[in-house]
């Protein structure tokens, strides 16, 4: 089969690798019809996810028709049109069990930190990904979800990874009614944070970012007041001005490691002497009023980072974090796409085909073009 | 900064404002649930699969997880460094950078790889070429 192949920090290319087979009585294989580009995937582009190995696979956001199934799999069958969690969960661990679909147990032998994933570095369990003709899915019993046949696969995407990842942002930042929201990024994860945001009741979200381009369309899309970050002085007391000068009940972190904002943090990040650039976590805790919720969304590698966890202490914070639990939330936010409150197709701004994966990526990274959204067509 | 009041306004008239108000729309609250398989099927889900070579696992558990990724077993000297980080506790910083290390020695060892191959290839492109001088002298 033809699939992306890493080959170091910034180096892809497709290839031809042997086609994925059963190795678990619970798998089953999948012929990719649509594979997204993750704003995550760009950290394992960078070379900033440790044990990212020269030749995995990238894609943790895909949908695809089931080949093959495993002898002990009941819910699926050939033929099937799947969408994808990004989570490999095995369903009945002791996380699995209680919702923590994101920390299964069973599923990454590499790490403690987190469940198994597909096409994220070994370490998340070294699996490989969607952006591929075919892929193995572990657990098929648990994971994926049938698409409706009166829907397209598009319009279901990104239930495998960011329109859940935007809603549990929102979720963890418990808006109750009439909470004031900063979302920091306008990257697709943000955008479905914003919109989350409003269906929860909130009464005011601002988005925060640096792309013109993005904010212009966080505003049409999101219907959200917005300001970019390099035209105030300074951000953290400009939005603290928006709320009499207290901050905002929440703020939401949907940037994640390779934050713009602070040349200090920059340089200590890419010279990896901390796992990424925290400006947004800090600029979040310094931003939300005392007493408010700050929940962080984006990604974060491990070791450590400089964050400024005192005043977080001072000001009586409560941080809320997780890795997105997929599969809790993909049939309620079916539902909102079914009954037109989201339009999740409507992120899409490029196509196309596998061969084109690495411009595709290029055009990504680089924020050209006015791209917020890219989607591979395996199949095309 | 935008238009505040329109911006508002406009996303307040519509019918997304306030749909998952209520604390049963909210599949992820609590974040925690009382204890419920994910699914109705079977122990088989757990059954472990076969150990391959190449693969690590994490210093803490003794063997792999029952269902583990099989994409890049380990090779070369990257492979050893990698081995060396598993065999190191998670929570200590050796493991850590032992891994960033392993990254940039594997995409060095697969450019020296590719190397080799293109250096195999010109005695071969070599003669080609002495071959074909030769015929198109005579």
């Amino acid at each position: 089969m033809r699939a992306l192949s890493y080959g170091g920090p910034n180096k892809i290319k497709v290839v031809k690798k042997p086609d994925p087979r059963i190795e678990h009585s619970n798998d089953a294989i999948l012929k990719v019809t649509r594979a997204a580009i993750c704003g995550s995937d760009l950290h394992l582009l960078h070379g900033l996810v440790p044990d990212t190995r020269v030749g995995s696979t990238f894609g943790h956001e895909f949908t695809g028709v089931v080949e093959e199934t495993g002898a002990s799999v009941r819910n699926l069958r050939r033929g099937d049109r799947v969408v994808v969690p990004f989570n490999i969960s095995c369903g009945i661990c002791f996380y699995c069990s209680r919702g923590l679909s994101a920390n299964c147990e069973n599923s990454n032998p590499n790490s403690d930190l987190v469940g198994g994933a597909f096409g994220y570095s070994h370490l998340t369990g070294g699996y490989d990904g969607g952006q591929a003709e075919y892929v193995r899915v572990p657990f098929a019993d648990v994971g994926p979800m049938k698409i409706p046949d009166d829907m397209d696969e598009e319009e279901v995407l990104f239930l495998s990874d960011i329109l859940p990842t935007g809603y549990q942002a929102a979720e963890m930042g418990e808006i109750k009614g009439g909470e004031t929201v900063v979302v920091f990024g306008c990257g697709p994860v943000g955008l479905f944070a914003m919109k989350s945001a409003w269906l929860l009741g909130a009464s005011r979200v601002i988005a925060v970012d640096h792309v013109e381009y993005r904010l212009e369309f966080a505003r049409r899309y999101a219907g959200v007041e917005t300001v970019n970050f390099k035209k105030v002085p300074e951000i953290v007391a400009y939005l603290k001005d928006q709320f009499e000068g207290r901050g905002p009940d929440v703020v939401i972190d949907a940037v994640g490691m390779e934050a713009e904002g602070s040349k200090l943090q920059r340089f200590l990040g890419r010279s990896f002497l901390q796992a990424g650039i925290p400006v947004a976590i800090n600029w979040a805790i310094e931003t939300v009023r005392k007493g408010g919720n700050v929940s962080i969304i984006g990604v974060y590698g491990p070791p450590w980072n400089l964050v400024d966890i005192g005043a977080a202490m001072n000001k009586g914070l409560t941080l809320r974090m997780n890795q997105c639990n997929v599969r809790r939330y993909m049939a309620h936010l079916l539902k909102h796409i079914r009954e037109g409150r989201i339009d999740a197709k409507g992120l899409i701004t490029h196509r196309f085909p596998l061969k084109d994966a690495p411009k595709a990526y290029r055009i990504f990274s680089d924020k050209k073009d006015g791209c917020v959204k890219c989607v591979l067509t395996p199949a095309a | 900064m935008s238009d505040n009041r329109q911006q508002r306004k406009h996303h307040l008239d519509r019918p997304v404002a306030g749909a998952d108000l209520h604390a049963e729309d909210r599949p992820g609250v609590p974040m925690e649930q009382p204890a419920h398989p994910l699914t109705t099927t079977t122990p088989e889900l757990v059954e472990r699969m076969r150990p391959r070579r190449g693969l690590t696992h994490r210093r803490e558990i003794g063997s792999m997880t029952p269902v583990f990724g099989t994409a890049e077993p380990l090779h070369g000297v990257s492979g050893l460094l990698r081995r060396m980080a598993y065999a190191t506790r998670e929570t200590r910083t050796r493991h850590w950078m032992l891994l960033l290390f392993a990254d940039r020695v594997d995409v060095l060892e697969h450019r020296v790889v590719k190397l080799v191959k293109l250096a195999a290839l010109v005695p071969v492109g070599a003669a080609g070429l002495v071959l074909a001088a030769k015929m198109l002298r005579d």
